[in-house]
């Protein structure tokens, strides 16, 4: 195998009001261009739209692309040269050098910088989608059967503080009602308990 | 009119804040994260000078660059006057 190309990073900007075929003319030169020069496109997409953070050419929004590609220099001089003379469309281009986004883990593992290619992009792009899932999908049931439990765990001792309040009996009678209300409420508790058990089965099945 | 040589001491800086380690809080620098460089930018979009900011030299020269990339890219602002 040859010295890998280097990898580069395109974002442009193009206008907001952009016709659908000069965006696809645009596209069409910047493959076109990684093509013709032994190089790859790993990535290309659109980033962003959003507003500017000051005016260019009396747009105040404009629409962000990003290509990544892996090929020789000639590219990055030809998609530039490009959007030189496409100043219209194209508000604002620049090309780095593209650095991996490397997870902890990944960092730790140390695969020299140059082999960690396009494989590692796509093995760390797939699998930590899937991990997210799955804790969501565990996650998400009990959190809020909590809540709800909480709340109504919440809701006897409050009745028992008002009943207390209000009752202008001797105190030991109030006391026990409260007792009767604790109890209430500790009955209350194991109910849901075991219907949030129920649940947690059938998600896992 | 004087020149102090020792700078007099009239200036004062306000105190070194607790050091950064962007790369141990995993946290990559990169120019389109404004999210991130924002933090290091004053309220007048000024870049923080490093005894603010507590990062190490490394991490700041990057960062002031990052920042530096994403005003041409109209991420940032370089001031709030022009609007």
């Amino acid at each position: 195998m040859a010295i890998e190309p280097t990898k580069y990073e395109t974002l442009y900007l193009v206008r907001p009001d952009i016709s659908p075929e000069d965006l696809l003319t645009i596209q069409n030169r910047v493959e076109q261009s990684v093509a013709g020069n032994d190089g790859e496109m790993i990535r290309f997409e659109k980033w962003a739209e959003r507003d500017l953070a000051y005016r260019i050419e009396n747009y105040t929004r404009g629409t962000y692309y990003i290509a990544v590609y892996a090929a020789d220099s000639g590219a990055v001089t030809d998609i530039e040269r490009y959007f030189n003379l496409s100043k219209n469309n194209v508000l604002r281009f620049m090309t780095v050098k593209h650095i991996e986004e490397q997870k902890p883990a990944d960092a730790v593992v140390g695969a020299p910088p140059q082999a960690s290619g396009q494989e590692d992009q796509s093995a760390f792009q797939t699998p930590p989608l899937t991990a997210e899932g799955e804790a969501e999908g565990g996650g998400e049931e009990a959190p809020e059967q909590a809540a709800e439990q909480a709340q109504e765990s919440k809701e006897a001792p409050e009745q028992a503080a008002e009943q207390a309040q209000e009752s202008e009996e001797p105190p030991e009678q109030a006391a026990e009602q409260a007792q009767e209300n604790g109890e209430q409420t500790q009955e209350n508790e194991e109910e849901p308990k075991q219907g949030q058990e129920q649940t947690e089965g059938g998600g896992e099945s | 009119m004087s020149r102090r040589p020792m700078g007099g001491g009239r200036k004062f800086y306000s105190r070194r804040k607790k050091p950064r380690d962007l790369a141990k809080e995993g946290k990559q620098i990169d120019y389109k994260d404004t999210e991130l460089l924002s933090q290091f930018i004053t309220e007048r979009k000024k870049i923080l000078p490093r005894r603010n900011t507590g990062l190490s030299r490394q991490e700041q020269r990057k960062v002031a660059i990052a920042i530096k990339r994403a005003r041409f890219m109209a991420l940032l602002p370089y001031t709030v006057t022009h609007k």
